[in-house]
């Protein structure tokens, strides 16, 4: 592990006087609708924008203000973010920051590239690295501390904190191991965002397709001095669990909550990352974030609950102690990891005035929580394809699965067909937003099942450890692969959904104006109106958009931005032949004339009204 | 001679050209995705008048056949083709995938012997 310390190095004694203050700045600018100062807007997870300059009478003349090449290919998630008149832009994999002043056309102020000779901070190749990623070369964005900083969360498990003015290195530290190495703690990787509470910068990890051993770790961020990390699973002290107040369904979990879950020691290996969204109350100081799956996905050979993957925490950011948790998925079958966003609105849910904590698990069911207890209010089916299981029992918090779609009941190889959803859920990470005018839910979700085959896989240090087969298609009785729509958190249910051809991979944005935009894997921008789902505009963007939608204001005038970029080269792809796949990524000699070619990788699209 | 890689598809694909009906002249193209497709064209074959000409008869010839929706699906598909994620294998298996691939194979094969 590297420490590298530049500049500021404050003690945590000395930080602490600050800790409130710093807090409440940040919070003070989440309140600034002309900037996006994390990467869902605010700690609630809202991604509401209060602008309504534009809005559903005037957002059809939308036209493209600028645009920005990242000049890096693949997978683009998250989102910018604007800090004042700087705008920060993240790409994939090799995960460069750049500054960009929108006083002066945009022009690159500076540009941080964490890959030095090929090679990330923490010693990887940036090799090694994409072939120990699970889902593409994703990283879901920068974020600020109001001390000036950026923080990058790069995909070796580097944290990475920048100057914002200058973009010079102020400390790095390696989280984890992305390479081959300990039992345990091998191939772990970063995409999910860096998360700022207080003078502390969290961090979750990625690899539960590799058999680590995910957790969430905090750091100081004015020295990068490690403060507490808490394990998804293993023994109580390693969790930050007390078996006494930690809760679940508002009782205390007990001693050993996670061991007596697991056979033998395969809690040493069992997964549980994080890497989605996550969400902070001030008021409660509650952190909330999800566990994945457990490894491996082969269920057969982990019988038990296998506590506490697949869970949604609240704990304490100052030391890490978890408050409460609730498992989703007890002993996942699916892959249904828990680690999607968590919104957090002060809502009605069943005639009663709730803190209430919004969640649209892989699992296909939308929880409502009380956000304070961890009480399940409400668990339903966001979209109605979903048959693993009839429903949620309401006094154990348990789902009800039904056999004939249990992969673990069928068995190991052999082949359960038609379980919806699919693994990659009934929506992945691609975060919801909050209307707060109509206080309905805009939703992009999947609509995809799924057969999945386990079989036997032996756990290798530092190699993949899936041990399932899976083959993915359309819902039953459509052709479309995903749907956008709008829910309602306290009935749990639906109140309309647009079909879209593909599953809907981008995250949406509400505004004042009473639209909600988000974006297609065809690649477009599109905005409808958010109490009815009208369609109002679209743009096609130069590739698919995966990103998720923000906004911001400059010299008066509203701005709405998207990162799109999904996969290669597409363009050369239809022109080349796709008969042979490998056609168009073999077309070596195109790659110079191309690489000034604007949809060759990811492009922010910034639009406003003419 | 010059190495066409769009020919490939023609010979590998002939026979369905005989099948092939052409029954959506939507023809609704965007410039923009025109002069994309005949940009990346002419990288693949040979950056001059020549392939200019070819490429975007080309576009024409398949803007003839399918919708700019089906068009923009078919882009999707073949970029999610490149990738190799659980979530781009997943589009890969996807019986509704390859139907609309081969839509688009079809008119490519047609454009190839239009113009080519």
């Amino acid at each position: 592990m590297s420490i590298l310390k530049k500049s500021i190095i404050a003690s945590a004694a000395l930080a602490l006087p600050f800790a409130v203050s710093a807090n409440s700045k940040l919070e003070k600018m989440m309140k600034d609708p002309g900037q996006w100062v994390q990467q869902s807007g605010d700690y609630a997870g809202h991604r509401y924008s209060n602008l309504d300059q534009i809005n559903k009478s005037n957002v059809g003349s939308l036209k493209v203000a600028w645009t920005f090449s990242t000049g890096v290919l693949r997978g683009h998630e998250g989102g910018p973010l604007v800090i004042g008149d700087v705008m920060y832009v993240h790409t994939a994999i090799p995960n460069i920051v750049y500054a960009l002043d929108l006083n002066d056309n945009q022009r690159i102020i500076w540009k941080y590239n964490p890959v030095k000779g090929g090679k990330y901070p923490g010693g990887e190749t940036m090799d090694r690295v994409i072939s120990v990623m699970c889902c593409d070369n994703v990283n879901r964005g920068v974020n600020y501390h109001p001390n000036g900083t950026i923080v990058l969360h790069a995909a070796d498990t580097s944290v990475i904190a920048l100057d914002a003015k200058t973009g010079k290195e102020k400390w790095i530290t390696t989280n984890l191991h992305a390479g081959t190495g300990k039992y345990g703690v091998s191939a772990s990787t970063g995409s999910g965002q860096p998360f700022i509470i207080k003078d502390t910068v969290g961090v979750g990890c990625s690899g539960a397709e590799f058999g680590v051993r995910c957790n969430w770790t905090s750091y100081d961020i004015n020295s990068g001095k490690r403060l507490w990390r808490a394990y998804s699973m293993g023994p109580d002290k390693d969790m930050l669990v007390d078996p006494n107040k930690t809760t679940s369904m508002l009782k205390p979990i007990g001693k050993d909550s996670s061991l007596k879950t697991w056979p033998g020691d395969a809690w040493k290996i069992g997964g549980g990352s994080i890497w989605g969204f996550y969400g902070y109350d001030s008021k409660l100081n509650s952190l909330y974030y999800g566990t994945g799956n457990p490894s491996t996905w082969n269920p057969v050979v982990r019988p038990g609950d296998n506590k506490w993957s697949m869970t949604i925490n609240a704990r304490n950011p100052d030391n890490g102690m978890a408050k409460w948790l609730y498992q989703m998925t007890p002993y996942d079958e699916w892959d249904y990891d828990g680690v999607n966003e968590m919104i957090l609105v002060d809502m009605k849910v069943k005639g009663k005035n709730r803190q209430a904590l919004v969640h649209f698990d892989r699992n296909g069911f939308a929880y409502t929580m009380d956000r304070a207890s961890g009480e399940l209010l409400v668990a339903e089916k966001y979209d109605p394809a979903v048959n693993w299981a009839t429903h949620v029992d309401m006094k154990t918090g348990r789902p009800q699965v039904v056999d004939r779609y249990s992969t673990a009941h069928q068995g190991e190889d052999v082949n359960t067909t038609n379980i919806c959803p699919a693994a990659l859920g009934s929506k992945d990470q691609q975060p919801a937003a909050y209307d707060r005018l109509s206080g309905l839910f805009m939703v992009p979700t999947n609509h995809v099942c799924m057969d999945y085959e386990p079989f036997k896989v032996d756990y290798v240090a530092g190699n993949a450890y899936v041990g399932a087969t899976l083959s993915m298609y359309p819902a039953p009785g459509g052709t479309h692969l995903g749907n956008f729509i709008a829910w309602d958190a306290d009935k749990g249910k639906i109140v309309w959904s647009n079909p879209e051809p593909f599953s809907v991979w981008s995250g949406a944005l509400a505004t004042a104006g009473g639209i909600t935009f988000y974006g297609t894997l065809e690649g477009y921008a599109k905005a409808v109106n958010s109490k009815t789902g009208k369609e109002l505009y679209k743009f096609k963007t130069p590739s698919g958009i995966i990103g998720n939608f923000m906004s911001y204001s400059h010299k008066g005038k509203q701005y709405v931005g998207i990162l799109s970029g999904v996969g290669g080269w597409a363009g050369i792809g239809l022109a080349a032949g796709l008969t042979d796949p490998t056609a168009g990524l073999g077309a070596v000699g195109a790659y110079s004339a191309l690489s000034n070619h604007t949809a060759l990788g990811g492009v922010l699209t910034v639009f406003a009204l003419p | 001679m010059i190495n066409i890689k769009t020919r490939n598809i023609s010979l590998m694909l002939f026979g369905l050209v005989l099948f092939f009906s052409d029954n959506s002249k939507s023809n609704d193209f965007p410039t923009l995705a025109r002069s994309e497709f005949v940009f990346a064209c002419m990288s693949s074959n040979a950056s001059n008048r020549d392939f200019m000409a070819k490429c975007s008869c080309a576009i024409d010839e398949i803007s003839k056949r399918i919708s700019y929706e089906e068009y923009a699906q078919a882009e999707a598909i073949a970029r999610l083709w490149e990738g190799a994620s659980p979530r781009e294998e997943a589009f890969k298996s996807v019986g509704l995938s390859k139907e609309k691939m081969d839509k688009l194979f079809r008119a490519q094969a047609a454009s190839e012997l239009e113009c080519f």
